[in-house]
């Protein structure tokens, strides 16, 4: 904990080296722009560019632009004022010396559309009304509109927004256009690859309304596969519909990373990886990876293998060799798998699964029985996510993920266990009223597992510590330490259910932070679809810090258990979780 | 025989007796006139008079006849309330007391009456209306020939001794056709050791002569008591115009010899805000007025507050006596008042005066009327003449000859009124306007405001009044030289005007070339440029924006640069001054032609570069004018071109190379000099933003230039919203990254650029298989080969 919290005042306090910069707005009494020409009076302090004090105050070593006169300083200053939300100063001279007093900074009063669809609902915009008003204010919401309208199927809207410098008023303008299709998608080729590939990270489908959210969403697909160094598309509005042309930047297709760094998990941590994205004209993915830390190591090699350009069904082999070593178990594993997969997407919905036999070796020192297991087992893994969750994936706030992963093993296939391992897991986002940006978010979290097994001690003691089941940690059970509940009387469960429910406060307290409050629930058992009481809950509070390097979350809450005794007496206690980059 | 004797016999002696008996009545009647000169007699003659249309009458009389011998009588009569009709109403009043003395004497050696004693003759309370028959037309027109009959007791009066002479008409009407005259009159005369003294006169005039009222007081003095024709009259009067207008003066008459006047007049005019104050002297002969003016007349405008004139010599004479017409000449310095020039200061908080006034020189020639007609036609001559103007802030000068010929009352129709304009205006030192004008609203701004020489402005050329329509050549030119800048400029044009009271309207064409212009840009430094036009989303809802109107003036000005020598701008970031080729229509707020710049050298993308050409063709709005350049940057291995394409507001920019490149590869080249293989992650992301952003024709002519001009540390471009940032060197450039790898981890994180290839990656980790999660910090170096 105390190294958790070591790198997270580290965090913390870079993160907050921009805040101490931004000087608070005082008043202050005179300030000098050019000394002798221009002064600021009652004025907050207003930092000027070096360009725009060239503008008002001349430039010494231009002689056309030695000397600005007076009328043209007071024109400049009013135009970069308005950069600033000062829209009516007034102006005195003394002597050859002007004088400027500000008065106060305009801020957003009231918003609205004019010739708005009426599924644009401006009131869902939040954070305009009491901004300061400026051109980039404006510019933000008209491009926020447009945005909104794009991704409502109007592909051409044409937004323009003003602003009453007297009352703060904005209004804008809007001609959506007609609600249009995709109709078409032309791929600006990439040498040796067939461009149909790219079809296969499609978020959406052509001939349903056109979303530009969706457009980036799939952009955003490609990028992160690796397969393209970027891709972007171009709408064009016909008579027919939208017109796509996929834009493509390929950049060279092997890729070498080398990193080290620190985890709050692991700690120190090495990580190296080689990947070709682009095998073959299909554009097939194959990956090495070794991870390294004093917890775990770990060598992935991998290959996604594609057998046509239009089909996403491909090949997945791969092969992990992995050394674990935690608190309550310590093993090396050696994974083959050679899976099945797809993915498919409608307008809304995105699937991923895969499914194919896994052959596994875990050599177990500790947490089960010592010794090696051989399991050969069926592995699926499917997961479905609604469009805007993905979009929204770096600042969750609708939408929802349902995964489903497990694997069958059995005795007389090559495995020395019998034994089925399921886990369910899903997460449902709500923003409230739909506001942009959120102002509350409802987030429901939830996990099913089991692995089922014959109840001899045997197969029980040769289960490795992958198969079993822990609760507690910043990810389902938070008034416990990480999968400090394995069960009554159990080195590990075989059962477990949870589910979270969160609501989090955006986007009102300075500083990024989101507090947030929360109520987790778990239960253990001792076999599949089998639950042993106690009932483990823990209510909390938090908050959320969406800092510019990333997502801090500091939650504190008091584990409790009821209806039954798990046989340990220290585990109802107020924990304290710091994390870093996690959602929910 | 007999018969016929005594009969006459009888006739004589009758006759005789009628005679004797009619001498002795006559005789009787000389000495007791009071026989027939008394009320009763009178009163009888009264009744009398009826039978002959004359009603006569009175309330109470005196009469005194008294003789002082046998033909020396003096009667004194005296009436109260009399009353008379005569003509059929035609002549009718009443007087409240009618008083008439006077005193006779039949001279028996001069064998005439003579009258030797005239007065009291009063008229009082006197109410009298009289009408008149239709004035017919009087075709001799030359009452301006002013036949003042001669002043002067007739001999019957000349040795008469006068006494008090008063009419007092408290109620006079005339009514002549449709006009009626009506007002109070008084004329009373105080004789001075029984001569006649002056003459009084004050009339009031309550409605006619297109009068709202009018007062009139005169006096007229003879030295000699009328005995000679030496009289002087000298008078007021102040009438009431309709139209809120009043006039009044003094004038003051005599005549100099027969038939020839001398005057003096001093009229004030006034109407509304304008006040018109004249003196005049001069003659009047037969046919002939002459003399001179001066006054000044006030009240203008704001602007033109008095024309003043001193001087002025005038002339109307007499051409024709059948028909009237006279010639009239006016040579007249005018004096034109300006009020100052007042200026808003910088913060518009005061006002800052700039003194100025104007001399003229008017001469008229015309042929009118010699009585001024509005039927009568009108033809002349108008020269004005602006008297050069040669101050230390400006010089001008300026001439107007107008020709002119019409009937003034079927004015416009029939009229020809032309003029030859012609006038020009020079400011010698425009530095003394640059400091004029320096804490003003209207200062010249920089980079003009260093500039030194002359700015001239002209027009010459025919107008044509009487249509109110012109067409004027217009010339404007400046040479100005500054240290390092030169605005010489030569313009021609046409001003065509049209004045209508419904709908006026002009038009200003001007060609001006730019026959050599070189200006400064500011020094541009590597960060964004900074809004120097107020953003027209913002509106203040008190302020009205001035609207053009075009149906009131329009202008066209074609601005052009010549072939061989093009306008150059300075700038830091050229090596050479961009050559600059314009032609430009400025068209009734709108901007239309082109801008062309020529091949320049320039430091473009870091590099050595060329402009090899760019043309931007101006249309409303303006973002959407269409731009066509290429500019060429010369590498070791390459030489890449970059087209530039579409409008201001969303350019389409390529890229083309020798030996050929991608578009990705030439960005890479043109933003980090490296091709796009040899770039890390961060910078190869960055390219490809940038590619994303040309792509979308995201990025604005201002932004490519700061791309080209910037030390780009990285580019980031989201096509959802549009958004372009860059971010330039001693910048932090920061990234975001989103990964997920399918089906065991998602991770999500973000990336910041540590230079090179190395990264900084927070992340979080959630594996999906063991249900662990983890989130840290990695130091990572990427490479893409």
């Amino acid at each position: 904990m105390r190294h958790r919290l070591a790198i997270f005042s580290l965090l913390l306090s870079l993160s907050l080296v921009p805040l101490s910069a931004r000087a608070t707005a005082s008043l202050l009494s005179e300030q000098e722009i050019c000394p002798g020409r221009l002064v600021l009076r009652n004025s907050p302090k207003i930092k000027f560019t070096e360009i725009e004090k060239s503008f008002l105050c001349g430039d010494p070593q231009i002689d056309a632009w030695k000397y600005i006169p007076p009328a043209q300083v007071k024109f400049q200053l009013e135009t970069f004022l308005q950069d600033r939300g000062y829209f009516q100063p007034r102006f005195t001279e003394e002597g050859d010396e002007l004088v400027a007093e500000l008065g106060e900074a305009l801020h957003v009063t009231r918003i609205e559309a004019v010739g708005a669809p009426p599924s644009l609902d401006l009131r869902k915009r939040r954070g305009v009304v009491g901004r300061l008003l400026n051109p980039r204010l404006l510019d933000r919401e008209e491009k926020w509109v447009e945005a909104q309208l794009k991704a409502q199927g109007y592909a051409c809207p044409v937004v323009k927004s003003r602003a009453n410098v007297l009352t703060g008023e904005v209004k804008i303008d809007i001609d959506p256009g007609r609600k249009q299709n995709v109709t078409s998608i032309d791929v600006e080729p990439v040498r040796r690859m067939n461009s149909e590939v790219l079809r296969r990270f499609d978020a959406f489908e052509v001939g349903k309304p056109f979303n530009n959210d969706f457009l980036t969403l799939t952009s955003k697909r490609v990028e992160k596969d690796g397969i393209l160094q970027s891709t972007h598309f171009i709408p064009e509005c016909r008579e027919d519909g939208v017109a796509l042309t996929q834009k493509t930047i390929a950049g060279k297709p092997r890729l070498i990373s080398v990193g080290f760094g620190g985890d709050t998990e692991q700690y120190a941590i090495v990580k190296t990886s080689w990947r070709h994205t682009r095998l073959g004209r299909n554009a097939s993915l194959f990956d090495i990876s070794l991870f390294g830390s004093y917890k775990r190591q770990e060598l992935d090699i991998s290959n996604s293998w594609y057998l046509s350009p239009t089909a996403r069904w491909h090949l997945m082999p791969v092969l992990t060799f992995s050394h674990d070593r935690e608190a309550q178990y310590h093993f090396v594993s050696a994974n083959a798998k050679f899976a099945f997969a797809n993915s498919w997407d409608n307008q809304n919905l995105g699937l991923q699964y895969s499914f194919g036999p896994n052959l596994n070796y875990v050599d177990t020192f500790r947490g089960a029985q010592p010794g090696v297991t051989r399991l050969l087992s069926l592995q699926y893994d499917f997961h479905l996510a609604s469009h805007y969750f993905e979009f929204y994936s770096n600042s969750p706030r609708t939408g929802f993920r349902l995964g489903l992963v497990g694997d069958f093993t059995n005795k007389n296939l090559l495995s020395e266990i019998t034994a089925e391992r399921f886990r369910l897991d899903g997460e449902y986002l709500y923003n409230f009223r739909g506001y942009d940006p959120p102002l509350l978010i409802f987030g429901v979290r939830g996990g099913f597992g089991g692995t089922f097994l014959k109840k001899d001690p045997q197969s029980l003691a040769a289960l490795p510590p992958n198969y079993r089941f822990y609760l507690g940690g910043s990810t389902d059970l938070r008034g416990f330490g990480r999968q400090e509940l394995s069960g009554p009387g159990l080195d590990g469960a075989l059962s477990m259910a949870f589910t979270s429910f969160e609501i989090r406060l955006a986007n009102v307290l300075p500083l990024w932070m989101q507090p947030i409050a929360f109520m987790d629930v778990g239960i253990l058992g001792n076999q599949a679809f089998s639950f042993q009481l106690p009932v483990y809950y823990s209510p909390g509070f938090g908050v959320r810090c969406e800092s510019p390097i990333g997502v801090f979350r500091a939650t504190l809450a008091r584990g409790f258990k009821s209806g039954g005794n798990d046989g340990v007496t220290d585990n109802t206690h107020l924990q304290f979780f710091i994390s870093f980059g996690e959602e929910f | 025989m007999r018969y016929v004797w005594k009969t006459l016999r009888v006739l004589l002696v009758t006759a005789f007796l009628l005679a004797l008996i009619s001498a002795g009545g006559l005789l009787a009647l000389l000495k007791w006139p009071q026989w027939v000169v008394n009320p009763k007699m009178f009163a009888r003659l009264a009744h009398f008079s009826s039978r002959f249309g004359a009603v006569i009458g009175w309330d109470s009389a005196e009469i005194y006849p008294t003789s002082y011998s046998l033909f020396h009588k003096r009667f004194d009569f005296s009436f109260n309330h009399f009353c008379f009709n005569v003509k059929q109403n035609t002549q009718q009043g009443c007087l409240q007391k009618l008083q008439l003395g006077f005193e006779i004497e039949w001279k028996w050696k001069e064998r005439r009456l003579k009258i030797l004693d005239l007065g009291p003759l009063v008229a009082e309370g006197a109410d009298v209306s009289i009408l008149l028959p239709p004035a017919e037309k009087k075709k001799k027109e030359s009452l301006l020939s002013l036949d003042v009959p001669d002043v002067v007791l007739p001999p019957l009066l000349q040795d008469a001794v006068f006494r008090n002479i008063l009419l007092d008409f408290k109620r006079l009407e005339i009514k002549q056709g449709q006009d009626t005259y009506s007002g109070s009159f008084q004329l009373s005369m105080e004789p001075v050791e029984g001569k006649l003294g002056d003459v009084f006169v004050q009339a009031a005039l309550e409605e006619g002569f297109g009068l709202k009222s009018a007062e009139f007081h005169a006096q007229v003095h003879s030295d000699s008591h009328f005995l000679k024709n030496d009289w002087l009259l000298t008078g007021n009067a102040d009438l009431s115009l309709p139209s809120q207008a009043t006039l009044k003066g003094s004038v003051k008459l005599y005549q100099v010899r027969p038939g020839f006047y001398s005057f003096e007049v001093g009229p004030e005019w006034a109407q509304g805000p304008i006040h018109a104050q004249l003196s005049m002297n001069g003659s009047v002969g037969k046919g002939q007025i002459k003399g001179a003016a001066g006054g000044e007349v006030a009240g203008f405008s704001k602007q033109v507050h008095r024309v003043t004139f001193q001087k002025c010599a005038f002339d109307l004479r007499q051409l024709d006596k059948n028909f009237g017409r006279a010639r009239f000449t006016l040579d007249c310095p005018l004096k034109v008042g300006m009020t100052p020039v007042k200026l808003p200061s910088a913060t518009a908080t005061y006002k800052i005066t700039l003194p100025e006034n104007l001399d003229f020189i008017a001469k008229t020639n015309l042929e009118t009327s010699f009585l001024p007609s509005l039927d009568k036609e009108v033809s002349g001559t108008l020269d004005l003449q602006l008297i050069p103007v040669e101050q230390q802030d400006y010089q001008a000068r300026g001439t107007a000859s107008i020709r002119f010929s019409g009937v003034p009352s079927r004015y416009p129709s029939g009229w020809s009124i032309t003029s030859d304009l012609d006038a020009s205006a020079l400011i010698p030192h425009l530095q003394r306007w640059v400091k004029s004008l320096n804490q003003t609203a209207f200062a010249v701004p920089a980079p003009l405001n260093p500039l030194e020489g002359t700015v001239t402005l002209g027009v010459k050329g025919k107008v044509d009044i009487a249509r109110n329509l012109g067409e004027l050549p217009v010339v404007f030119k400046t040479e100005l030289k500054s240290k390092d800048q030169t605005v010489n400029t030569d313009g021609k044009g046409t001003l065509k005007y049209q004045y209508s009271k419904t709908a006026s309207k002009s038009d200003l064409t001007l060609d001006l070339m730019l026959s050599d212009l070189v200006l400064s840009l500011p020094r541009f430094g590597y960060s964004s440029l900074p809004t120097l036009f107020p953003d027209k989303r913002f509106y203040n809802p008190n302020v009205h924006k001035k609207v053009f109107r075009h149906d009131t003036f329009d202008y066209h000005v074609r601005i052009q640069t010549s072939p061989e020598h093009p306008a150059r701008l300075v700038s830091n970031l050229a090596k050479e001054n961009i050559p600059l080729s314009l032609d430009l229509n400025l068209e009734n707020e709108k901007l239309g032609g082109s801008v062309q710049v020529g091949k320049t050298p320039l430091h473009f993308f870091r590099r050595d570069a060329e402009v090899e050409r760019f043309k931007i063709v101006l249309k409303e709005p303006q973002d959407q004018s269409e731009i066509r350049g290429r500019l060429r940057v010369s590498y070791v291995d390459y030489k890449i071109d970059i087209i530039i394409l579409g409008t201001v507001g969303r350019p389409t920019v390529l890229f083309q190379s020798d030996p050929p490149l991608s578009q990705d590869q030439v960005l890479s080249v043109l933003i980090y000099g490296r091709t796009f293989d040899d770039l890390d992650e961060n910078k190869a992301n960055s390219v490809a933003s940038a590619s994303a952003a040309f792509a979308d024709k995201a990025i604005a002519l201002g932004s490519l230039f700061l791309l080209a001009s910037t030390p780009i540390e990285s580019i980031g471009y989201n096509p959802s919203t549009g958004l372009f940032s860059a971010k330039i060197r001693l910048a932090e450039g920061t990234s975001l990254n989103l990964a997920t790898q399918e089906g065991k981890t998602q991770q999500a994180g973000i990336r910041k650029n540590l230079g090179g290839n190395w990264i900084i990656n927070t992340y979080i980790q959630n594996d999906t298989v063991t249900n662990k999660q983890s989130g840290g910090a990695m130091l990572e170096w990427n490479k893409r080969y």
